[in-house]
């Protein structure tokens, strides 16, 4: 009942609308009337005292450090969600079993290239087994040959018991 | 350092002629905003998991909102995104009973533990007293604190007028210091 009084009273609500102009300009000094007012009216107190309250605790959250690394790991992980939508999307979907729309000419070239590709695959696999295996075949009989000319020149014909050569 | 290097990359692959105009809007406004909506979650939110969550919801809505080809650009609009998710997601962290312990005021700072305790405490109610306001006062007071947005910023992102900000911004710390006070005198009979 006294309190309402009180706010009944011209001068609590000058001082009350000072208090109240702290909330917009928390560096701003009070006055020392204001500081005798406070002093003896507990309505103004208690407004005084919460809105210093509510800045010292918004100041407090400002200057809060965040721990290294946060904005870069922010970026990553919604670039990874970005792209995790793009695909689940229904357009992604489309996109990712899409088939171009190309002309019947290009369409034509692409087959003949594909076509054109795996014969000259083909051919590259006959032509390997060839040259391998011809080469293979002239290294033996080249072999054969020197290992004739080989025992014509120095082992001779066993045949002779006396162990002369031919 | 790690954040330029991982951005630097962001921005040439939008700079390609890989990247959509739509991609390169994004990443454009990663690199303008994206420092100072991080702060902006990293104090409302406090804790560097619901602050990517956070930040990517805010990217993958305004994704949304690209595609279907509304214009969002301004830099007051982005922030109002990022409040609100944030804001719902204190919201549900709130209701979630035994939730993870988020936002240390005091830590490597205060040596006491009391101190510190106390801080926590104010921080707590004051997060509770911001999620009672009214939705209007909420977005402009974490705007104007937490982003620490220009009142013309504000104004554009809520369709009023720079004094309307600054009196709703008025009217929020008036709300919030009635709302403190409310809950220390019952914290005190508490005691």
């Amino acid at each position: 009942m006294g309190t309402k009084t009180e706010l009944k009273n011209q001068a609590c609500r000058r001082y009350r609308e000072a208090i109240e102009r702290l909330a917009d300009q928390p560096a701003a000094r009070i006055s020392a009337s204001l500081a005798r007012h406070v002093e003896t009216c507990a309505e103004c107190r208690e407004l005084l005292n919460g809105i210093t309250a509510v800045q010292y605790t918004l100041d407090q959250v400002k200057w809060q450090s965040m721990p290294a690394g946060t904005l870069a790991l922010c970026n990553r992980q919604a670039m990874k969600k970005l792209q995790q939508r793009v695909r689940e999307s229904e357009k992604g979907q489309e996109l990712a079993v899409a088939k171009p729309d190309l002309p019947y000419w290009q369409q034509a070239t692409i087959r003949i290239g594909r076509g054109g590709i795996g014969v000259a695959a083909g051919l590259a696999v006959v032509m390997f087994n060839w040259a391998i295996s011809g080469g293979l075949n002239l290294t033996n009989d080249e072999l054969q040959r020197l290992g004739q000319v080989h025992q014509k020149h120095h082992i001779g014909n066993w045949n002779d018991l006396n162990g002369n050569l031919s | 350092m790690d954040y330029v290097n991982t951005l630097s990359g962001l921005i040439d692959l939008g700079q390609a002629d890989i990247a959509c105009p739509d991609q390169r809007c994004l990443l454009s406004v990663m690199e303008r905003h994206g420092p100072g909506l991080v702060q902006m979650l990293w104090r409302v939110l406090g804790h560097q998991a619901d602050v990517a969550d956070a930040y990517q919801e805010t990217f993958c809505r305004l994704a949304v909102l690209l595609h279907d080809g509304k214009s969002w650009h301004k830099k007051g609009f982005v922030y109002r995104m990022a409040a609100n998710i944030a804001i719902d997601m204190l919201r549900r962290r709130k209701h979630c009973a035994g939730g993870e312990e988020h936002l240390d005021l005091a830590a490597g700072r205060e040596t006491d533990p009391a101190a510190a305790a106390d801080q926590k405490d104010e921080r707590e109610r004051l997060e509770e007293a911001i999620g009672d306001l009214p939705d209007h006062l909420r977005h402009v007071l974490v705007m104007r604190e937490f982003g620490e947005l220009d009142y013309e910023a504000i104004a554009s992102a809520m369709r009023i007028s720079a004094g309307t900000a600054r009196q709703y911004r008025h009217r929020a710390v008036l709300m919030l210091a009635q709302r403190l006070n409310g809950s220390a005198k019952m914290t005190d009979k508490g005691r």
